[in-house]
């Protein structure tokens, strides 16, 4: 009895003692994705690129000597489990910054969060407005921001869009938008890009998105003579709507889509229409097509055999892998440079003038928390069964 | 495009959803018709039958004659034990639970459909050579007639199932009157099951067919559920014809809302025409055939 008293005694102690030794020795970042539910085949590419930049710092000895621990959770992009999930990152856990979550909402949802625990957080949210409206927002109030986006977005890619619209000399947009957040905001800035750049807004057309059949809205938009068409719409919907699109009779209308649909198999389930359809991808996604001069060139191409090496095999995306790679990688180098403290991590990040990362090189400030500039991006174009860059 | 085609091209595409939503539409009111249950997993049953047939041509290499024949028996046999499992072990049930029951057969159709296909859109080859026909200045997309062909058809095969064939007949009985049916010598229990089985393989077919046009998805069922059950009791619960109907105003009511008004206000404008047909007339516009 006494005896067995004993040694329970140690194996606490012992599992005590390796607990909290973990927590004194190591960094921990989290990593919240939606690895199973709806979309979820894009949080296994964030999650192995993080897992990459952690094996790699950790290779180097860690930052001063302390090795750098990912704790992975799935959200299964449920807003509400993404809350639980950064509350037991953040307390129990007790992580310096997360990587994720991924849908808009479950971004939006956790901010509060973050800031009352200051811990900067990385998502992936296209649709999210951190820089059309939380920043302005934030700047006049005097507040600090913890979320960061590392996508393009939903306003700078239909920026780049119009842009190549308008020098291709096309006029007349219509927009057609799923009914939803991010379609609201796409429309929004269509608006606003368009009034920039000179086009007209012929057509505005909503989508829902669980529909079989688009032909009304499109056959709308070819009676009010539009030249080119944009949409924030993915996967199976918008392929429906370029197979829409081509029914009416408008298959040689550019139509613009979401940078979702940067996948090979977005590219099968359009079949044989894949003629004039278009998105926007940063520099990961067209690698290849960089100039050599072009710094950004040799840093992807480590990036990439980096993590076929670790992994054996390429993502099923590199545009996801490179934005979960960034994410870590972003937080690796601030508490490099500043330790571990949440504010501070996100001051410094603020100040990041050319942040070299695998998918572009990023510039933060306290009114930009995306970072990717209209050059680090390029209309893409479907060619060969693949994604190419667009001129 | 001129104001008549573009009129034209708004009716077919209700034309062309409201096929779609027929088709759950009139296995709903077929199993109504013999069983009284009110079967919500319906939907479910189009949605395996295009993705059984997606794996049968991506994964087997099937041509797509064998793929339309694998994926309608597939989920005629779910269809069947669905019938037995959830429906024939419970016996006579109170109408709540056996509702109740098929939403949750429902949910874990949906969720064996996650395990296995998980949440991507697929696709299959088209069935007729992929086309558009010109009518009036508006487009019918070629691979939408088979859809609206076999709609038509099966309602067909099925009025002549219930008027004049002995086991039409007596599954018909079946729902009037099921201590009738027994002493008369029809196997109660088997009319069910075998509605529940050509339901479901009515179903697949439409499921596959849908499919090329429309993509298939783990959730695609719900939404045409909605619609095509809404359809069949617009039509008239029970009514095989009707909910053909049904189904085709479901379609033209969606498609001229997005038309005429805006396509946002779809659902409103459908379920707006749902509520007034059950206040004006509950039975639904073509009387269940007594």
């Amino acid at each position: 009895m006494k005896k067995g008293l004993v040694i329970a005694c140690c194996a606490l102690a012992l599992i005590l003692i390796g607990n909290s030794s973990y927590a004194a020795d190591t960094i921990k970042l989290g990593a919240a994705y939606g690895l199973t539910g709806t979309m979820g085949w894009i949080g296994g590419d964030c999650v192995n690129g993080a897992k990459l930049v952690v094996d790699q710092i950790n290779a180097k000895g860690g930052i001063k000597g302390k090795k750098v621990e990912l704790e992975v959770y799935d959200t299964k992009n449920n807003p509400d489990m993404a809350r639980t999930i950064f509350e037991k990152l953040i307390k129990k856990d007790k992580v310096v910054a997360i990587c994720g979550p991924v849908i808009t909402q479950a971004t939006q949802t956790v901010m509060p969060l973050a800031e009352k625990y200051k811990v900067p957080y990385a998502s992936v949210s296209g649709g999210f407005e951190v820089n059309a409206v939380i920043l302005p927002e934030y700047k006049k109030a005097g507040k600090k921001c913890y979320a960061w986006a590392l996508t393009i977005g939903t306003p700078r890619q239909n920026e780049v869009k119009t842009i190549w619209l308008a020098k291709k000399g096309y006029k007349k947009l219509g927009n057609i938008e799923p009914l939803s957040q991010m379609g609201d905001l796409s429309e929004v800035m269509y608006e606003k890009w368009a009034k920039n750049y000179g086009l007209e807004i012929v057509a505005k057309e909503k989508i829902d998105e669980k529909g079989t059949d688009f032909t009304t809205q499109m056959s709308k938009i070819k009676a009010a003579g539009a030249d080119c068409i944009g949409t924030m719409a993915s996967g199976g919907p918008a392929t429906i709507l370029v197979k829409n699109r081509d029914q009416v009779g408008m298959k040689e209308v550019p139509m613009m889509t979401s940078d979702a649909n940067l996948s090979k198999k977005f590219i099968d389930l359009l079949g044989e229409n894949t003629s004039n359809v278009y998105t926007v991808a940063a520099k990961i996604q067209y690698a290849s097509y960089l100039q050599d001069s072009d710094p950004q060139k040799k840093v992807i191409q480590d990036f990439q055999e980096s993590f076929k090496k670790k992994f054996g095999e390429g993502p099923k995306s590199w545009f996801f892998a490179s934005v979960g790679y960034d994410s870590a990688l972003m937080f690796v180098k601030a508490i490099e440079a500043v330790g571990t403290d949440g504010e501070k991590i996100r001051d410094w990040l603020e100040k990041q003038n050319k942040f070299q990362g695998a998918q572009a090189c990023y510039t933060w400030s306290a009114l930009d928390h995306r970072g990717i500039g209209v050059d680090q991006a390029s209309v893409m174009k479907i060619e060969g069964g693949d994604w190419v860059p667009a001129n | 495009m001129s104001t008549l085609s573009l009129y034209v091209q708004f009716i077919i595409s209700g034309l062309t959803m409201g096929s779609i939503y027929a088709m759950v539409g009139i296995g709903f009111s077929f199993i109504y018709r013999v069983t009284t249950v009110l079967n919500f997993a319906q939907g479910e049953f189009l949605m395996l039958g295009g993705m059984v047939a997606v794996t049968m041509t991506s994964a087997c290499g099937s041509s797509p004659a064998t793929a339309f024949f694998v994926g309608v028996l597939a989920v005629t046999m779910v269809g069947m034990v669905f019938h037995f499992g959830g429906i024939r072990i419970l016996g006579k049930a109170e109408p709540v639970r056996m509702i109740l029951i098929t939403i949750a057969g429902s949910m874990f159709l949906q969720g064996i459909a996650y395990l296995i296909w998980g949440t991507d859109d697929y696709t299959l080859p088209p069935f007729i050579e992929a086309g558009t026909i010109n009518v009036m200045g508006a487009s019918i997309n070629s691979q939408v007639l088979p859809v609206f062909g076999a709609a038509i058809i099966i309602s067909a095969i099925l009025k002549f199932f219930f008027d004049k064939t002995i086991w039409g007949k007596a599954s018909a009985a079946c729902a009037e009157s099921y201590e009738a049916s027994m002493l008369l010598g029809i196997n109660v229990d088997r009319m069910g099951m075998l509605s529940f089985a050509m339901s479901a393989g009515i179903g697949a077919i439409g499921g596959i067919l849908i499919s090329p046009v429309a993509l298939m998805q783990y959730q695609k069922g719900i939404p045409l559920a909605i619609k095509g059950i809404a359809g069949a009791v617009i039509g008239g619960l029970g009514n095989v014809w009707g909910a053909l109907l049904g189904g085709l105003i479901m379609g033209l009511a969606e498609a001229l809302s997005a038309g005429f008004i805006a396509s946002y206000l779809t659902d409103v404008v459908v379920f707006v025409i749902l509520m007034l047909v059950l206040f004006l007339k509950p039975e639904g516009l073509l009387r269940a055939k007594a």
